[in-house]
């Protein structure tokens, strides 16, 4: 379970209502499984970062980060939310696939950054999105994005 | 045509390798030879050299932040342009900036 995306890190009923739900969310997860000591200062990191320009992207996803202090160890967290929410995206669409990155302002290591770099030009991939839209086994759904984090790009 | 560029973003994790796989592919598509150099967490990542930068016809700047390296791209017609749009629209940018480069060699 140290991997940087692992079962405790994928949510796939969440039932937010909106974006600051999410975000509050992600950082009280962050606490109880201990990559954060503070989950209001990170949940503040990650509502700046929203304001230098909004996470959304297309179909649906959305990739809030913080690249703090507050965060002790390179995480991914998935989140599949009930229902769609506002969230300021690029086609305009609302959000319910979520990942978040949680990375350590400092000595992160590149193998980890790469990983994300990864992660992130797997949303462009329609496959990708497609399975992890529809997925519903969370030990395989862990492995496939995984695997495509450990691909090169 | 040939296009060189550099993307960048606030925190550099995720838009910047999106941006540069992103034109890259559009670019892959509509037979343009595009090398987009990735200035984010990881530093500079694929690089582009002073000569690549001198065989391109122009220079994308995928981002509205400080670049490294701009004196590479000295007497090449540089274009910015806002990083999420090259997230979602990479091929109509390149189109785009491609037309307006041509437009200003005539």
């Amino acid at each position: 379970m140290n991997d940087l995306l692992n079962e405790n890190t994928v949510f796939l009923n969440v039932d937010e209502k909106d974006k600051d739900g999410i975000l509050k969310f992600i950082s009280t997860k962050a606490q109880e499984l201990d990559i954060t000591d503070d989950a209001d200062a990170l949940y503040h990191d990650f509502l700046e970062r929203e304001k230098e320009f909004s996470t959304g992207l297309q179909d649906g996803f959305a990739i809030p980060h913080a690249r703090t202090n507050n965060v002790k160890k390179v995480t991914v967290m998935y989140l599949r939310n009930k229902n769609s929410i506002e969230w300021q995206t690029l086609d305009d669409q609302p959000v319910k696939y979520i990942f978040a990155l949680l990375v350590p302002e400092k000595s992160a290591g590149d193998v980890h950054l790469k990983m994300i770099s990864s992660l992130a030009t797997a949303l462009l991939e329609d496959d990708f999105k497609n399975t992890v839209i529809s997925s519903n086994d969370k030990n395989e759904l862990t492995r496939f994005i995984l695997k495509i984090m450990k691909e090169e790009n | 045509m040939k296009v060189v560029g550099v993307s960048a973003c606030p925190a550099g994790l995720a838009h910047t390798p999106m941006a540069a796989k992103a034109l890259e592919k559009a670019g892959k598509k509509i037979g343009f030879d595009v090398k987009m150099e990735q200035q984010g967490s990881m530093g500079q990542v694929n690089k582009i050299t002073n000569e690549e930068a001198q065989a391109a016809d122009f220079v994308l700047i995928a981002s509205d932040q400080h670049i490294e390296g701009m004196d590479r791209f000295k007497g090449k017609p540089v274009i910015r342009v806002n990083i999420t749009t090259c997230i979602k629209a990479p091929e109509a940018v390149l189109k785009k900036c491609a037309k307006a480069v041509e437009a200003k060699k005539q």
